[in-house]
């Protein structure tokens, strides 16, 4: 049975068992990871799993309950715990599954990992950082593919497909130099290919060059002036500014941010944007089902959008400023935002 | 059917290498209600089974998301298959692994009948209902209720045969108000830790002093002033203690990162710390008491043991796992641990405490004529040099001796195996915590514990 067959599935047997309305989500996943360790490859790994998400409402009282199982056994048994879990909820009349469109197919990446160029290419990454930076030790270096394909399905009608693979890089490393050391770093990449050398991929380069000339510092005087924060640092501020325009903070109405739409909230030089779309590591689908749109947040320092949920949205009662820019449903993960 | 009744034994005759079988189920939930309504409502249930082989030198893993013998079989296959594959291009025939057998069993699962969701979100409400009424003026308040249950069944090829269900079940409470400007000031603090909800909560009104402590702080917080930068006396309350020994000095000491070139790997047998901090990390109990994340036998089959980090201030001995434990030369600690039936097993701290003291905590405040109690931490970060930096989100001024003003949010920082050396006092009494997840290629729970130490520190200020 297919992923999207068995999605058919247990959406009918969510709705028999009495939910007004119900989402299902199910991914079947393979992973394939290459590490090496201290210089030498290491583990050859291989996984394989499912998810299925169940979403219910019944009289505006909503679950969810999650399994990793495609049997008829255990989806039984997840379609009583959704029932029992959502029974013990509130009413809320914001808990709302988005509304039918046009059903679509999404696919991007690889279909299958390339392992010989895994090897080539992680084995040639070593011998790089051995050369190229001496005083390097390079703890953890990995490089993986993942192949991850969805069915969405809403008893709205919303009927979506996605498949999406990529290879990943992760890369941990040091630089030491008799007892002098300096600080961990850090780095990886999201791949279509593994056609160039890892270590031009992203930042890998910059960053074990910086690490290795980062052996010795110096404590500077005390110092209030201009700073340049790089991208890597910059995550870390903006990560204020999207954990408050996200529905937590705007829900309960404690975010700064609140009400301010169309309001200067930054320096005029400053633009943010969520990219999902564009980036190779990206997504198709918001967590409610829409179609994930590229969106300006800040614009030259005029907030242009919150990153609302669809709950978030009705709880506020913001839904339907879109399609303008007013109000997204999209929910992107720091490494999709754009700077 | 539990995996305690799976059989594992029945598939040794197709071990050909080193092998470790594990089936594993992780079970979570999550209610939160955020100024009472259901924001959460989520159950989430993942099994499976891997297997990794050791062979020349090097590893293989597989994973599948099936339990059935079927799955078993293939799994292992795979795993055999990925290691031979691998020792084709990478072999290190001179890497070993040293044996360890053992067999224990632990189930922390509660023997009362299972709470129901409509009884957990209950429980909940009563104790948000009860904020609502009695602290009108908050802003915004949230309640979640987070529990985690790891039910894990190993076997290995040195017939080590372990089963444990380790379970965690913690609330979450935040409160936010606003300071005088109109902004918003916000305290959170977590209960419970090791036990499902039946043994962790008995009543909503066991919760009742402490939220009536966590609102008390908010309120004095809300008319906080900004500490001044630089270095000062000050004392770390049990909680910052012990992010700071988790964080700053615990994972220097792990020996995959020692390997990487970790500050640690050049001190082993130095004084690192004042004469007065011992630090262990504790396999699963202490003094006679349960820890909050005890782990028996670890995910390589090897009996897990306390490992003492620093003894009265000398290094010691540092966390390893069986490949360490032979590159190292001394015993494997039994700190391996996988967090997913999918990862393999690292590296990890247990239970890392630094030991009590003889020293009372209000002569500690006492002692100080002009500093800060520092009582809780938000996130923070450590380095391969012991430096950190973390969060603070609750503390105190002190002025002569006594209490005085709420500090803002602010930051301390510095270099671990140096601030240690400034250790004058320890309290004498200890608390443990295990509200958060350590991260390290993969999230796990830890415990963390301590006394209140004195020391010097460098605050960030404003």
């Amino acid at each position: 049975m297919t992923g999207r067959q068995f999605a058919t599935r247990a959406l009918d047997a969510v709705l028999a068992r009495g939910f007004d309305k119900a989402r299902v989500v199910v991914t079947d996943s393979e992973h394939h990871e290459l590490g090496a360790e201290f210089g030498h490859l290491n583990l050859l790994r291989t996984n394989h799993n499912t998810s299925v998400s169940l979403l219910g409402i019944v009289a505006d009282k909503q679950g969810s309950v999650s399994i990793n199982k495609c049997t008829d056994d255990a989806l039984t048994t997840a379609i009583d715990d959704l029932w029992q879990v959502s029974q013990g909820a509130r009413p809320d009349p914001a808990h709302e599954i988005a509304e039918a469109q046009p059903t679509k197919e999404f696919s991007a990446g690889p279909s299958e990992p390339d392992q010989g160029a895994m090897v080539t290419r992680l084995q040639e990454f070593l011998d790089h950082c051995r050369t190229a930076y001496p005083t390097l030790r390079m703890g953890q270096a990995i490089v993986s593919f993942t192949q991850r394909k969805s069915s969405f399905l809403n008893s709205n009608g919303v009927a979506f497909t996605s498949r999406r693979g990529n290879y990943h890089t992760s890369f941990m490393f040091t630089a030491k130099d008799g007892k002098d050391t300096s600080s961990f770093s850090y780095t990886g990449a999201t791949l279509s290919s593994l056609d160039a050398p890892l270590a031009s991929s992203g930042d890998a380069d910059t960053l074990m060059r910086q690490t290795t000339e980062q052996v010795r510092t110096r404590k500077g005087a005390k110092f209030v002036g201009d700073l340049i924060l790089t991208p890597h640092c910059l995550d870390d501020f903006l990560g204020f500014l999207t954990g408050n325009i996200a529905d937590p903070a705007m829900i309960a109405k404690t975010s700064i941010y609140y009400g301010k739409l169309g309001e200067t909230v930054a320096a005029p030089g400053l633009n943010f944007a969520s990219h999902p779309q564009d980036l190779i590591g990206g997504y198709f689908l918001t967590g409610d089902g829409y179609p994930a749109a590229n969106t300006k947040l800040v614009d030259k320092g005029v907030l242009r959008s919150y990153l609302l949920s669809l709950y978030g949205a009705r709880k506020l009662s913001l839904r339907g400023l879109t399609p303008q820019g007013a109000v997204v449903w999209s929910r992107p993960v720091m490494s999709h935002l754009r700077k | 059917m539990s995996l305690r009744d799976h059989n594992l034994s029945a598939y040794s005759n197709r071990f050909d290498a080193y092998t470790e079988l594990r089936l594993q189920r992780n079970a979570n939930l999550r209610i939160s209600l955020l100024n009472g309504d259901v924001v959460a409502n989520a159950k989430s249930a993942d099994s499976g089974v891997s297997a990794r082989v050791f062979r020349e030198g090097v590893w293989g893993f597989a994973s599948r998301a099936e339990i059935e013998a079927d799955a078993v079989t293939r799994t292992l296959a795979d795993a055999g298959r990925n290691a031979a594959l691998l020792a084709r291009h990478a072999a290190r025939p001179d890497v070993t692994l040293p044996t360890a057998r053992a067999k224990h069993a632990a189930d922390f699962t509660t023997r009362k009948p299972r709470a129901t969701q409509t009884q957990m979100i209950d429980f909940l409400r009563a104790i948000d209902d009860r904020i609502a009424q009695r602290y009108p003026a908050l802003k915004s308040r949230s309640v979640t209720l987070a529990d985690l249950d790891m039910e894990k069944r190993l076997f290995t090829s040195d017939q080590s045969d372990g089963y444990s269900n380790t379970t965690r079940s913690l609330i979450l409470i935040r409160l936010v108000t606003t300071n005088a400007r109109g902004q918003p000031v916000e305290l959170g603090h977590s209960y419970g830790g090791r036990g499902q909800f039946e043994d962790v909560f008995k009543s909503p009104s066991d919760l009742d002093a402490q939220i009536d402590a966590l609102y008390a702080h908010l309120v004095k917080k809300a008319d906080a002033v900004a500490p001044r930068a630089g270095v000062h006396d000050v004392i770390l309350d049990s909680e910052l203690a012990g992010i700071l020994a988790h964080e700053a000095i615990g994972h220097t000491t792990e020996a995959d990162l020692v390997q990487e070139g970790s500050v640690a790997g050049d001190f082993l047998g130095q004084m690192v710390a004042s004469p007065l901090i011992t630090m262990v990390d504790f396999a699963n109990t202490h003094l006679g008491e349960t820890l909050p994340v005890p782990v028996y036998v670890d995910d390589e089959g090897v009996e897990s043991r306390d490992t003492v980090l620093i003894e009265n201030g000398v290094l010691k001995n540092f966390m390893h796992n069986k490949e360490s434990a032979g590159l190292f030369g001394v015993p494997a600690t039994g700190n391996a641990r996988a967090y997913q039936f999918f990862d393999e097993p690292l590296i990890r701290m247990r239970n890392t405490a630094i030991l009590p003291g003889t020293d009372k905590l209000e002569r500690m405040i006492a002692s100080i004529e002009d500093g800060y109690y520092l009582m809780w931490p938000s996130n923070g970060q450590a380095d391969s040099t012991s430096e950190f930096m973390f969060g603070v989100t609750l503390g105190y001024e002190i002025k002569h001796g006594q209490l005085g003003r709420a500090i803002t949010d602010t930051t301390i920082a510095g270099v671990a195996f140096d601030m240690l050396k400034t250790v004058t006092m320890v309290s004498d009494e200890m608390s443990w915590s295990c509200a958060g997840m350590c991260g390290k290629k993969q999230i796990i729970p830890v415990g963390m514990g301590g006394p209140s130490i004195k020391c010097r520190i460098h605050i960030g200020g404003e």
